[in-house]
């Protein structure tokens, strides 16, 4: 048979590389193999075995695999951090950290929420009240105390919210 | 005559902004009240006031504060006149 070793133990280089380009011997193990037309001249050049199983669709695409351990990666950062800060040992920044105000989103909500007459009479005064004694408390040092103001800051808007949604359908009862 | 004032504490705020002829932010007012005007309300009756003519408000920038300026208070001519009047009538005892 033409594919039978010689007996002198030596195979001919292109009786060997046209033996294994048809069984998929020897290159099989390599990371990457040549591949031959049928006259066993090399077409493609070297071709990655796993992105060439993916292209022909044998295993599906794990890219959401990919997001899923960022954002565990994310969050187990963002834990340890806290931890972090609560235990008082955390890294000090190098520069002032930029931060959005509270009440920001708040303030978003609310806009989308109500009219425009009663988010700026009731609702955005409180929040930005709430934002100047924020930063005071935090310009004088008073990080808890600022924390406090905060909360009671989103809890201030409700009375003004509640009046406002009550006004305008005391309004609309009136005016139909 | 109906008394123009529904609460007492209408009677409060536009005392304290005659006082003050550059006006007061809210948070001076409730500041300056020393607990008889709450955070959560004194916008609501501002509000009313405003409404009814009384006072008006301007957002004014300040430049110790950046970002979305702060309305500050004022009272109007309408509103001293009214005051005054109340005053003499002595309508600031009638809900007390």
């Amino acid at each position: 048979m033409e594919n039978q070793v010689p007996d002198d133990g030596v195979e001919d280089e292109d009786v060997r590389r046209e033996r294994e380009a048809r069984t998929g011997d020897g290159f099989a193990r390599c990371r990457f193999r040549l591949r031959f037309d049928r006259e066993g001249i090399p077409v493609y050049g070297l071709v990655d075995e796993a992105k060439s199983r993916r292209s022909r669709g044998t295993s599906p695409p794990n890219w959401y695999l990919l997001v899923i351990q960022l954002f565990l990666v994310m969050l187990g950062y963002k834990f340890l951090n806290t931890i972090a800060v609560l235990r008082g040992n955390a890294a000090q920044p190098s520069s002032p950290r930029i931060a959005l105000a509270p009440g920001v989103w708040l303030n978003r909500v609310t806009r989308f929420l109500l009219t425009r007459d009663a988010h700026r009479r009731y609702v955005e005064p409180v929040i930005l009240d709430m934002q100047t004694e924020y930063c005071d408390a935090l310009a004088a040092g008073h990080v808890w105390h600022a924390r406090w103001i905060a909360i009671r800051g989103h809890l201030l808007v409700l009375p003004g919210w509640l009046y406002g949604l009550v006004a305008r359908a005391v309004r609309r009862m009136f005016s139909a | 005559m109906a008394n123009p004032f529904a609460a007492q504490t209408e009677l409060l705020i536009m005392r304290m902004l005659r006082d003050e002829p550059a006006g007061m932010y809210g948070l001076a007012l409730v500041k300056a009240s020393e607990g008889r005007l709450k955070r959560g309300t004194i916008y609501v009756t501002l509000g009313r006031l405003e409404e009814k003519g009384y006072v008006r408000s301007r957002a004014k920038p300040d430049g110790d504060h950046p970002g979305i300026p702060r309305p500050i208070y004022k009272i109007t001519a309408l509103g001293e006149r009214v005051l005054t009047g109340a005053e003499v009538a002595g309508w600031q005892f009638s809900e007390a």
